[in-house]
């Protein structure tokens, strides 16, 4: 048995009250956003993007000071009654990796999302910078609360923000995929809170220390894992439950692409991993986490190929990230609870560093795939050609994230894909070794594809538009980040292991 | 039969029907109503649970009760943010439908 | 020494970065030849034997050995040699500045991967060597161009999937040596997957230097492009793979089992090579079989090591393959002339310096086969390299024939003379200046009778079969390059895009909404009831 105490929250710690500030400031934003107009909005937006980096970055650096979590009791009220918020290791570097890509996506929207004087306000505009805010908000409370409910409120508060966002252009494709995320993505929500139900009807409690202290594997509780489990799986969009995810993520405009590939996606992921980790970890057997594997290999496989197929540029990148999702599914067979504590800490490790490194790269990639169709007019990967002479920055862009992606060193990505392998072959998991190996070949193939098309001489007629440099640097900053995570060494991090029981 | 019995079956029944519904039916508004039906069964189970309290003296577990008010606010949100791209995808595209076609690709 | 490492590493990608700059693009252009300098510093400091290690935070590390100073002195000779020939050749072209991106990507990783001393390091310039090459490969050309670079590509990938398996089981089965690669190859014997380990290596890095049958790549590869760019990919990059085998086969120890296997499939692919060459037709494909000839050669002096647990193995090979970075370099920047009438002396010239690679005496690879020697005395392995000495020289001389009789090239590349000549003058002193410091024996012990009469023989045997074959008009069938490994790429090419169309099939059908959705209440009772079966009790 785990040391579940480990997890309990009694007490406000100093700084907690850091957490509710993440939270909530970028809410006030958003009323004010409303009430003032659209003028300002994206100033507003950034200034509150600004704070939360703030706010974000004390919460880490405090958690390492301490090497313990921060906990909030909201109201004063503990569980079961009230709810906490707290704020370990992942919880921490979530939230800033969140605010991070979050502040990019808006520097970079900053002139796309423009109200100029002068002329009417744009109603997408002011959504776009309304959607943005919320989903910042809505991650920072999934990534900290700890009851279940107050969880599920923050991933329907999550899906409502991202829709418009995916909406916002307004063709009727775009329309569709919108609706299709939306109607799949609530189907989910209700089976997830279906199994809370079912796990309130057991032990009287959401709270996600409270249950784990008292979990017993009857029938009840395996049936509410599953639906729990099974709901969070739609909302990833893990292979085969990812009909949405590349018309909705292709269709939004790049700044809402990067977010929600990079971000949105990793709010359901986390819960999942907060569930199987904190909550369920005594339910954690190898045989059902091998389901989970097993769709993440499908995932990695399916995903790579039919972006190798694809003929658009956001296609492809839309696609590319329903084959990295697939990665971060090992970890629930390749830190299994009973194995040596360093090779579940590697697979722990390798696992965010997977979340992070992807965040980073698939944002840069989504803001460079934007800014490629903005010089050429179009996305077509067959006629990518010329792009590298009028925009090398772009492309140098594409080529750091693409880095990652493949999982060459020196990047995050392969750091992670390293340490996943080394769990998964010293765990003897030949299988889920071959599918690590294979996807970074195949990765390989379609970022090498497009990259030889955008080196490749203009077509005959094509007219290239100049593109701003501030955003190209900005695409470059993020890829930039997923490679120099490839400096960190390749053992488990101890801050992902603070405030766990792992 | 007991009526919490009763009140189980009514709302597994209405799971089962809505999922049945959610998975067949093609057409979009269908879906919506669907899904509105899942949450009022799983809605109903939830207040099915609620009574455990009443042992307690209560007239019921009141959290469930604040949990399924809240539910059905963030149901009713997910309806009218559905309803509204149907609203604008019709006027778009002249039908409403969430059938792909041919996925953009040439 | 250590700021030498790095300028060599990062000076080529500097300059990678500064043709982002259209101003600095024509100036990096005309220093092409330049950026390998600090690699020629490195390697003289260290070509004598002493060893040097660099350890920087985050377990880099840069190992200078004599094997690998050896094979990156050659290298840097033979990239600036290329660098200056590419720098006139590029003047005035379109997309110079794209091709110098590739090539400065390649030289980084072409002469890093010689002092990389921990696994990372190794695969990423490893990578770094083999990846850009399709730029290079497809530079300016049609559709059969990009395929070679596609095969290319796709060889090198596979190639590094195997290798990194290689390394991952390498760093989980001897826990706690880190990342470095000597002590992981130390421990490699002890490894419960020692055999697994050594196959993966084998075929990994083999995929490289084209040990039949996974050679089907290098005759489409090195038949496509601009020759100048073959010149380094198949002078030095392909000697990627060679330090690759060196660095991860721990040949210290005797393994007589895996080392045989290896000498056997290095002297097959010898004898393959030599005798395929000479069903090619462009003197292109023929270098390329050559190449798949010598480095079975070394791959096989290799195995032999590795069955004797000879240590020495690995600079014994490193000395040849100097000699083969700048003859084959050397070679190929010849074909490059072709447009120009190339001279009688100069086509002697070339005849004297690949005829080499048989060990006709005198020459640099006369003193490499010697050197061979001490591995390979058994009678049976003797005679099968002298026996594929003997299918060099007749490829040698159908190489030569060839290129008499070759007509005007339809699209003449035009470089300059002076780099092929420079390349194949300067191999010859070098390895007599080495030779010494290599094996511990005098020069001189090379111009005994005994020996010269040993290394002649094959050679002579050899030009007289050339010449009898050439007498007769005997004509041999002629193949497309790549014989069977092109048909096996063929067939591969055909079922991976039949199997990817299967699956973006599959993919269209998963992302219907009742498939998906059916699939996941699928996947709702599956999960239920495999915790219900396997779950805890």
């Amino acid at each position: 048995m785990m040391p579940l105490q480990a997890l309990a929250v009694t007490e406000t710690t100093p700084g907690g009250a850091l957490l509710v500030l993440g939270i909530v400031m970028t809410a006030v934003a958003l009323v004010g956003l409303i009430g003032l107009g659209g003028r300002g909005a994206r100033a507003i937006v950034i200034a509150a993007l600004l704070f939360q980096l703030y706010v974000s970055v004390r919460v880490a650096l405090m958690v390492a000071g301490t090497q313990s979590p921060l906990a909030y009791v909201v109201g004063g009220f503990h569980p079961p009654l009230g709810i906490t918020l707290r704020a370990d290791g992942i919880s921490a570097l979530m939230m800033v990796v969140s605010a991070a890509i979050f502040l990019g996506a808006a520097a970079f929207a900053w002139k796309d999302f423009a109200q100029p004087k002068g002329k009417p306000e744009s109603r997408a505009s002011l959504i776009f910078w309304t959607a943005l805010l919320a989903m910042a908000s809505a991650l920072n409370l999934l990534f900290t609360s700890s009851d279940l409910f107050n969880l599920y409120v923050g991933i329907e508060l999550l899906t409502f923000a991202a829709i418009p966002v995916a909406a916002i252009k307004g063709g009727a494709d775009t329309l569709r995929a919108a609706l299709r995320y939306l109607l799949f993505a609530v189907f989910g929500s209700m089976l997830y809170l279906f199994g809370i139900v079912l796990l309130y009807g057991a032990y009287g409690t959401l709270d996600i220390s409270g249950l784990a202290a008292q979990l017993q594997p009857n029938a009840a509780t395996l049936t509410a894992a599953g639906f729990v489990t099974v709901g969070l799986l739609a909302k990833t969009a893990l292979f085969p439950f990812h009909l949405w995810l590349p018309p909705a993520h292709a269709g939004a405009p790049a700044a809402g692409s990067a977010v929600l590939s990079a971000l949105v996606v990793k709010g359901s992921l986390f819960l999942l991993m907060r569930l199987w980790f904190d909550t369920f970890p005594t339910l954690r057997e190898p045989a059902d986490m091998q389901l989970l594997a097993l769709f993440g290999a499908l995932a990695v496989i399916v995903g790579s190929i039919t972006a190798l197929r694809q003929q658009r540029l956001k296609l492809l990148v839309a696609y590319s990230t329903v084959a990295q999702i697939g990665y971060m599914f090992f970890v629930f067979t390749l830190a299994p609870k009973d194995a040596g504590a360093l090779i579940a800490e590697t697979a722990w490790t390798g696992a965010w560093t997977q979340v992070v490194a992807h965040a980073f790269a698939k944002a840069g990639m989504f803001l460079a795939a934007g800014l490629a169709a903005e010089v050429l007019g179009h996305d077509r990967i067959r006629d990518l050609g010329g792009l590298s002479s009028r925009a090398p920055l772009v492309v140098l862009a594409f080529a750091l994230s693409g880095l990652s992606l493949m999982g060459l060193p020196p990047s995050g990505g392969f750091n992670a894909k390293f340490m996943l392998l080394v769990a998964a072959l010293a765990e003897g998991h030949w299988a889920w070794g071959a599918v690590i190996i294979a996807g970074g070949m195949l990765a390989g193939a379609y970022v090498f594809g497009v990259l030889a098309r955008m080196m490749a001489e203009p077509a005959a007629g094509a007219s290239l538009k100049a593109v701003g440099h501030g955003r190209q640097w900005i695409a470059l900053g993020l890829s930039a980040v997923a490679v120099l995570m490839g400096l960190l060494p390749l053992e488990p991090i101890a801050f992902l292991a603070i405030g766990r029981a792992l | 039969m007991s009526p919490v019995l009763l009140f189980w079956l009514a709302g597994s029944g209405l799971i089962g029907l809505s999922v049945y519904g959610l998975i067949v039916n093609p057409h979009p508004l269908c879906k919506l109503l669907a899904l509105n039906l899942l949450g009022s069964g799983v809605f109903l189970l939830f207040g099915v649970i609620a009574r455990r309290g009443a042992s307690a003296g209560l007239g019921g577990d009141p959290v469930p009760q604040a949990l399924v008010i809240t539910g059905i606010v963030v149901a009713f949100s997910a309806t009218a943010i559905a309803v509204a791209l149907l609203l604008r995808l019709h006027s778009e595209a002249g039908e409403a439908s969430i059938d792909e076609e041919e996925d953009g690709q040439p | 020494m250590i700021f030498a490492i790095m300028a060599m590493i990062l000076l080529p990608l500097a300059m990678a970065l500064l043709l982002l700059s259209p101003a600095l693009r024509p100036v990096v252009v005309r220093g092409l030849g330049l950026a390998p300098l600090p690699a020629l510093l490195l390697a003289a400091a260290a070509c004598g034997g002493s060893v040097s290690a660099f350890t920087f935070p985050g377990a880099w590390r840069y190992v200078l050995d004599q094997p690998g100073a050896l094979m990156l002195g050659a290298c840097a000779l033979l990239w600036i040699i290329a660098g200056f020939a590419a720098s006139t050749w590029l003047a005035g072209r379109g997309g110079r500045g794209r091709f110098a991106l590739w090539w400065l990507l390649t030289l980084s990783g072409s002469l890093g991967v010689f002092v990389a001393g921990d696994v990372v390091s190794f695969y990423a310039l490893y990578a770094l060597a083999s990846l850009p090459a399709y730029g290079l490969i497809a530079f300016d050309g049609g559709e059969a161009e990009r395929r070679a670079g596609r095969v290319t590509i796709a060889a090198a990938l596979i190639g590094e999937g195997l290798i990194l398996a290689a390394l991952v089981l390498l760093v989980v089965h001897a826990p706690g040596q880190g990342l470095a690669i000597t002590p992981l190859v130390a421990a490699l014997p002890s490894s419960p997957y020692c055999g697994v380990i050594v196959a993966l290596v084998v075929i990994g890095f083999g995929l490289k230097i084209g040990l039949a049958p996974l050679h089907g790549w290098m005759p489409m590869s090195y038949a496509a492009g601009p020759l100048v760019a073959t010149a380094v990919l198949s002078g030095a990059t392909s000697k990627a793979g060679l330090i690759g085998l060196i660095r991860f086969l721990p040949l210290g120890e005797a393994m007589p089992v895996a080392g045989g296997i290896i000498l056997a499939a290095g002297l097959i692919s010898a004898l393959y090579g030599a005798l395929l060459g000479l069903t090619q037709t462009n003197p292109r494909s023929v270098l390329a079989y050559s190449s798949i000839s010598q480095l079975g050669q070394m791959a096989a002096v290799l195995g032999a090591g590795l069955a004797a647990g000879a240590r020495e193995a690995g600079v014994i090979v490193a000395f040849y393959a100097v000699y083969h970075v700048l003859i084959k370099g050397g070679l190929f920047l010849m074909l490059g002339t072709q447009g120009r009438r190339i001279a009688a002396w100069q086509l002697g010239l070339a005849g004297f310096a690949a005829l080499g690679f048989a060990g006709l005496p005198f020459t640099g690879g006369a003193l490499g086969k010697l050197a061979f020697k001490d591995l390979t005395a058994s009678g049976a392995t003797s005679m099968l390299f002298s026996l594929a000495a003997v299918g060099s020289t007749v490829l040698v001389l159908h190489f030569l024939r060839l290129v008499r009789a070759a007509a005007q090239d339809p699209k003449p590349q035009l470089l300059s003379p002076a780099a092929w000549i420079a390349a194949v003058i300067a191999a010859t002193p070098l390895q007599w200046s080495l030779f010494a410091a290599v094996t511990g024996a005098s020069a001189n012990s090379a111009l005994r009778p005994e020996v010269l009469f040993d290394l002649a023989w094959p050679v002579a045997a050899g030009a007289a079969l050339g010449w009898a074959l050439a007498a007769a008009g005997t004509q041999l069938p002629q193949l497309p390059p790549g014989d069977i490994g092109a048909r096996l790429i063929a067939a591969l090419e055909r079922q991976a895009g039949r199997l990817a169309s299967a699956v973006v099939r599959a993919e269209t059908q998963a992302h219907q909404w009742p498939v998906s959705t059916l699939t996941l209440a699928a996947a709702l009772i599956l999960f239920v009831a495999l915790q219900t079966v396997f779950g805890p009790r």
